[in-house]
């Protein structure tokens, strides 16, 4: 019983800072989403591009954070960065997955995940990617800590994949950025990422409508059925 | 050189590279724009110690600083000012 109530009052604390911080609006917009959008796959449609980055625009400057790839003495301040994310984190890990963590001094704060070598990846929403050619690597779940934004830790970031896809020969990058998260399209842009496809989608009770249009032109419509989503990153 | 100008001169080229369209106010936050983002944010240091000579401190990096072109403007007076 210990657990429910656990959880329980967690929900409580929960509902009881958004309606502090945000207002009822906030709160109202959030169990609607929970009920009827992406969580169960009922109702949700929407837009994302899968970007791709075949050369790095690099800035000469030097920022004041590193890139390095984690290694098991990162793993439990890894899992303390991301407190909500610690299940993911983990399965990852398990499956061999490689993380470059953004470091000033010693803290981490940033980290993006590395897959090499696959031919197909289950991307947002539950859309299959297949990779063009072999030997790309797919990124995902690119995070920098807020207070850390705009000052040279995604930089770093993009050398240390960079550096670390090129020297294991798996370039090009590829990764999924939401439609509407603007601010990170442009900045992958100015790094040298480009559109390589963007996917709309429909899902209605977990009958998934994909629509891909590639930069070259070409488009597919794909469907399935899938009423479950553990999650937006399926990868 | 007149360091308004020059500043106005470089975001227009970042302007035009990133696709943007519309006119830029001296006082128009450039990060909400879309003028600046993480990496062009890196440019325009790299262009303002070119240009004036202003230090590139790391760690006195606040995007806040270089927010608009008037406070870009107060950001190269200050660091030249404070090198001379």
């Amino acid at each position: 019983m210990a657990p429910a109530r656990s959880g329980l009052n967690r929900m409580i604390q929960r509902v009881r800072g958004v309606l502090r911080d945000r207002g009822v609006g906030e709160l109202l917009r959030l169990v609607v989403a929970r009920t009827f959008m992406n969580q169960n796959a009922v109702l949700s449609w929407g837009r994302f591009h899968v970007c791709r980055l075949v050369s790095l625009r690099d800035v000469p400057v030097e920022v004041p954070y590193r890139a390095c790839v984690a290694t098991d003495g990162d793993f439990a301040r890894l899992l303390e960065t991301c407190p909500g994310e610690a299940g993911a984190i983990a399965d990852r890990w398990r499956r061999g997955q490689q993380c470059v963590l953004v470091k000033r001094g010693e803290r981490i704060v940033g980290a993006t995940w590395m897959i090499p070598g696959r031919r197909h990846i289950r991307t947002a929403y539950g859309w299959l990617f297949r990779v063009p050619a072999p030997g790309g690597t797919w990124c995902h779940n690119n995070h920098v800590e807020r207070e850390h934004r705009l000052r040279g830790a995604f930089l770093a970031g993009m050398r240390g994949m960079w550096s670390l896809a090129r020297s294991a020969g798996g370039v090009p990058l590829y990764g999924v950025i939401d439609a509407l998260n603007e601010t990170s399209l442009r900045s992958h842009r100015t790094a040298g990422w480009e559109v390589y496809v963007t996917v709309r989608f429909v899902i209605v009770f977990g009958f998934r409508v994909f629509l891909a249009q590639w930069a070259d032109g070409r488009t597919r419509i794909s469907a399935r059925f899938a009423p479950i989503v553990r999650g937006r990153h399926l990868v | 050189m007149d360091i308004r100008a020059s500043i106005r001169t470089f975001l227009a080229g970042l302007m035009r590279a990133n696709g943007y369209e519309g006119e830029l106010r001296d006082d128009q936050s450039l990060v909400q724009a879309g003028v600046l983002d993480s990496l062009s944010i890196l440019m325009l240091l790299a262009y303002l110690n070119e240009t004036f000579g202003t230090v590139l401190d790391g760690d006195a990096v606040d995007p806040r600083l270089l927010d608009s072109v008037e406070a870009i403007e107060a950001f190269v007076r200050a660091r030249t000012l404070a090198l001379s």
